[in-house]
């Protein structure tokens, strides 16, 4: 026999006690591994987009909220005239929400007719959107699923109605969430004539790191208004990506407080109700190191067990959460390896810490309470 | 002896244990209790911060989901002011600006005009207000110029342009102490969003009567005829009028903290129930004799179902006082707090000390109903011989 | 009371108690007064007496469980305040077996008899399983190694108990009331393996009991009274006072 058999079988003689603290720690470490998956998801598949299609995001300096951002959409060709710059996509976008279907954040981009991102979607049925197209919209195949809507229905955006004339594909999951027009019709809709939210620049040559610099330079020159940053760096900084990281973590943390609490809790209620028989282990010579290991091991054992059922539960909690109207569009299916492995350190950590007191307290324990008749 | 003695002492036996049952159960009740009130707490604040100006009504674009990427024409303040029934009209452009401290979503800083109903309800401390003909101006709220430490006469710079400081202000909470305000005109230059407002603020005039009916419009009506509102064109403007309380219930912040305070009380409660559950659990097994034992002297099954809940009831409501208690002290303790001061409020309302005594019951009802169950599952005879 | 250093040498002792007396504050466990005694090396000693007469608080102190508030305790000559590791000394030359047994009732005979092991010289899990095997042999519970001590009768528990008692070989053994729990022919039984563990192993024995046959069976016998020793005689002189005094 080892010497983690006795923590195993102390554990397994109390099934029904041992898997309600797994779960309670599991619920716990899954609704983290959730949120916190969820927004690293959010904040991974934006910057894929983003590669996809520049290398630098050019907005208007010093706000924070990079939808409200405004540049004039005369800026787009001096940038393009540039040395350097590959191509430059331009664009107005906002956030709505379609109330009748819950959808509460639809993103809504108004594109030039001829830009890369209208022209590289696939059409799964209908057509592209043309020069002079007005009243009508693409919309991504994930929210003509979610609506129901066809090519040829209408659809209600800002109080007037659109009609949609194609659904598209896009791997990107943002994409297939979202609602396409003409950069015109959008920028009369939001009574932002000649304006558009930024430019996503692509520049030749990328691989020296000191012509990223120049060329940022050579942008921000251009107007004292503009400001540009390299992709990763807008993504991590994107205001509602630092929101939902913010919001993922706070509840997380609370999540993983309450449960070191429920572990302790358990553990020591665990160590208590033993004392006779923890009293007997010091008095055939255990050493108090030794009881307090025990206790360890128990305690370690259990958040092994709930790490490995809140991973589960996570996984498929991700999963359902793709089906759910409201965050599809925002939320890929799958977390990151990296959320895993953090999901099994921490409930290690929570383990060790809900057991500290009680090691403690079991190793204070007297011998001679063993002697104490029951 | 009434019954309720059985289940009390049972549980004073086991003082310890009883002890830390409750205070799982107080934490996931204060958890709740003091988010869901930090939640309310917020939502009142801004709401504050638009009745403090007097405005009743709030008009954006219909169907955004950011309230700040709305975006206006500022011309339909002209058309606004027709309405019957509609006192003053304040365009207003907000932009949450970072002034360089790391904050999660920056200042927000309003372009008001400075002979707007906005601007003349701030209460000055140092200054003065902003006046029609100011040009790099900035009024600060207190809070913020404490942290930028800046005073009347020092200029800051927003979106890398100086602005001079006029003036002071004091808002209505920390909300708007921590805001700063510039004239519209000149907000809108720095944003390159000419002639762009992000909502029109609406004052109402309850005096005054509707010139076509004869009769004093109602807000319904009015909120009505602002959807109906039409361009030259006669294309609608796709606008939405917001009674202030619904405005500020309909933004995406309110229902962000609003969410993050139901996630987690959900959490907070699921990990309660199942503390409950263990204990009631161990309790009930350990005590296999005494049940037993309890039924050979003739108890009904009842009577030890009810002794079981009642222990597990016990707990959980102690728990939930205390739970409320906490969450009382620690709102007590985090609104005096001079950084956050104004954000969280002292008080708790009525509903959130119902919700959290609510949610303690029930964690008491899931957590002893299966060991309730299992205990007058106890045969005497069986339960007797237990060891 | 009795001289204790009649013939014998100071080498022959394995347990020896000076004028020790262990006070407790609350007053709730009886007190012991001025105690002295001393037990040779493969001796059986009982410790007799009425209940509360500071017979578990002298195992406790001669079991290095517990230390006395005056006086002192020598295992083999070394006094135990001077011990710098208690739990060593415990752990690898006493053995315990209690009234109640004191089995983890989550592991199985042959795990429980292991338990001692963890702290004795180092061995690896299929030499501990195999050692407790042969302890298990030895107190005649071989078929009922891989059963959980709710599914054993009383006295197979208080066999795993002594296998456990003995599993790091130790040069005493400390018993507190083994047979309080079993009725007279389990109890005879566990007592018939303490004479074999005297006897083949010349194991020092050291047993408190209520029992008459135990009191029998031992060499000297120390009754305890109100915390003091009242009698220190061998069998012999306690079978001829058997009508004066009374064993509980």
């Amino acid at each position: 026999m080892r010497f983690i058999t006795i923590a195993w079988k102390n554990l397994a003689g109390r099934p029904l006690r041992s898997s309600l603290t797994v779960m309670g720690l599991a619920i716990a470490v899954a609704a983290a591994m959730v949120l916190i998956g969820v927004s690293q998801g959010f904040e991974r598949s934006f910057l894929n987009l983003y590669n996809e299609r520049g290398d630098l995001v050019v907005q208007h300096a010093g706000g924070v909220m990079q939808l409200s951002s405004s540049i004039d959409e005369k800026l787009g060709p001096r940038i393009q005239g540039l040395p350097g710059v590959r191509q430059v996509i331009g664009g107005l976008a906002d956030l709505v929400a379609l109330e009748q279907f819950d959808l509460f954040a639809v993103i809504v981009n108004g594109w030039d007719p001829d830009c890369p991102v209208l022209t590289d979607v696939t059409i799964v049925s209908g057509r592209r959107l043309r020069q002079g197209d007005r009243g009508r919209v693409m919309i991504g195949k994930l929210l003509a699923d979610n609506t129901g809507r066809q090519v040829g229905d209408k659809i209600e955006i800002y109080a007037q109605e659109f009609e949609i004339i194609g659904i598209f594909e896009s791997s990107s999951i943002y994409d297939s969430g979202a609602i396409f027009m003409l950069l015109e019709e959008l920028q009369r809709l939001m009574d932002r004539p000649g304006q558009v939210t930024g430019y996503l620049v692509r520049a030749t040559g990328l691989d020296d790191p000191r012509a990223v610099n120049e060329l940022k330079q050579r942008i921000e020159l251009l107007d004292p208004h503009i400001s540009a940053v390299t992709v990763p760096e807008f993504v991590h900084n994107y205001a509602h990506i630092r929101v939902g990281r913010a919001s993922a973590w706070i509840i997380s943390t609370i999540a993983v407080t309450l449960s070191v609490i429920g572990m302790l809790n358990t553990m020591i209620m665990s160590v208590l109700e033993r004392s006779g028989e923890i009293g007997t282990l010091r008095a055939i010579g255990w050493r108090k190191s030794r009881v307090m290991w025990l206790v360890l091991c128990e305690s370690v054992l259990l958040s092994i067990g709930a790490a490995i059922v809140g991973v589960t539960l996570a996984i498929l909690g991700v999963r359902m959460l793709r089906y759910w109207p409201p965050v599809t569009g925002f939320v890929e299916g799958n977390i990151p390896m990296s959320v895993i492995v953090s999901a099994f350190m921490a409930a290690l950590l929570i383990g060790i810490l809900g057991a500290l007191l009680p090691a403690y307290r079991a190793a204070q324990l007297r011998p001679v309470e063993a002697m104490r008749h029951q | 002896m009434p019954f309720f003695v059985v289940p009390l002492k049972n549980l004073l036996r086991r003082k310890f244990r009883s002890l830390l049952t409750a205070l799982g159960i107080a934490l996931s009740v204060a958890t709740v209790v003091s988010l869901v009130g930090f939640a309310l707490g917020l939502e009142q604040s801004s709401v504050e911060v638009y009745r403090g100006h007097g405005i009743d009504l709030v008009v954006l674009r219909s169907g955004v989901t950011e309230r700040l990427t709305s975006n206006l024409d500022e011309k339909i303040a002209g058309l606004l002011t027709e309405l019957p029934g509609i006192a003053a009209v304040n365009p207003s452009l907000t932009d949450l600006v970072s002034f360089g401290d790391g904050s999660l979503i920056g200042i927000p800083v309003h372009g008001w005009p400075a002979n707007g109903f906005a601007v003349e309800t701030l209460q000055i401390i140092s200054g003065r207000r902003l006046s029609t003909d100011d040009r790099d101006a900035v009024m600060l709220g207190n809070a913020l110029a404490d942290s930028l430490r800046k005073r009347v006469g020092d200029t800051v710079e927003i979106e890398s342009q100086a602005f001079r400081v006029v003036g002071t202000f004091h808002g209505a909470n920390l909300f708007e102490d921590t805001t700063a305000v510039v004239p519209l005109a000149h907000l809108q230059r720095l944003m390159d969003r000419p002639a762009q407002v992000t909502e029109f603020q609406l004052k109402l005039d309850d005096q005054a009567d509707d010139p076509a009916t004869g009769q004093r419009p109602t807000i319904a009506a009015l909120r009505q005829q602002i959807t109906q509102l039409r361009n030259a064109q006669g294309k609608r403007l796709g606008l939405i009028a917001l009674p202030t309380q619904e405005y500020i219930t309909a933004s995406s912040e309110t229902k962000l903290v609003r969410a993050m305070a139901a996630v987690t009380s959900l959490i907070a409660f699921v990990i309660g129930s199942i503390g409950m559950l263990n204990t009631m659990i161990m309790s009930v097994w350990e005590r296999t004799q005494e049940i037993g034992a309890l039924r050979a002297i003739g108890w009904r099954k009842s009577r030890v179902l009810r002794m079981i809940l009642g222990e597990s009831l016990l707990l959980s409501i102690t728990g939930g006082l205390v739970g409320i208690i906490l969450a009382w002290m620690l709102m007590q303790l985090l609104s005096h707090s001079s950084s956050i001061q104004g954000l969280i409020r002292p008080e708790l309302s009525l509903s959130v000390v119902w919700q959290g005594l609510l949610l303690a019951t029930v964690a008491g009802v899931i957590g002893g109903i299966y060991p309730a169950y299992r205990a007058t599952r106890l045969t005497p005879s069986k339960a007797l011989r237990y060891e | 009371m009795s001289d204790v250093t009649a013939t014998s040498t100071a080498a022959d002792y394995l347990v020896r108690a000076e004028n020790v007396s262990r006070m407790y504050p609350d007053g709730h466990v009886t007190a012991l007064v001025d105690v002295s005694l001393a037990v040779r090396r493969g001796q059986y000693t009982a410790i007799v007496g009425p209940s509360g007469g500071g017979k578990s608080t002298l195992l406790n102190l001669l079991g290095a469980l517990d230390v006395p508030t005056s006086g002192r305790v020598l295992f083999e000559e070394q006094p135990l305040s001077a011990t710098a590791d208690l739990d060593r000394l415990r752990a690898r030359k006493i053995g315990f077996v209690f009234q109640s047994f004191h089995l983890l009732p989550t592991l199985t005979a042959l795990e429980n008899v292991q338990i001692p092991m963890f702290e004795g010289p180092r061995l690896s899990a299929s030499q501990r399983a195999s050692k407790a095997g042969q302890l298990l042999v030895a107190v005649g519970l071989s078929h009922r190694a891989t059963h959980l001590p709710k599914q054993m009768s009383v006295g197979e528990r208080q066999r795993t108990a002594i296998a456990r008692a003995l599993a790091n070989d130790p040069m005493l053994l400390l018993a507190d009331e083994p047979t309080g729990n079993l009725d007279s022919q389990v109890g005879g039984e566990i007592l018939d393996l303490f004479d074999r563990l005297h006897r083949d192993r010349s194991m020092t024995l050291i047993v408190i009991t209520h029992s008459a046959e135990i009191a029998r069976r031992a060499q000297q016998i120390i009754t305890l009274r109100d915390g003091r020793i009242v009698s220190n005689e061998s069998v012999a002189d306690f079978l001829s006072d058997a009508d004066a005094t009374t064993v509980e």
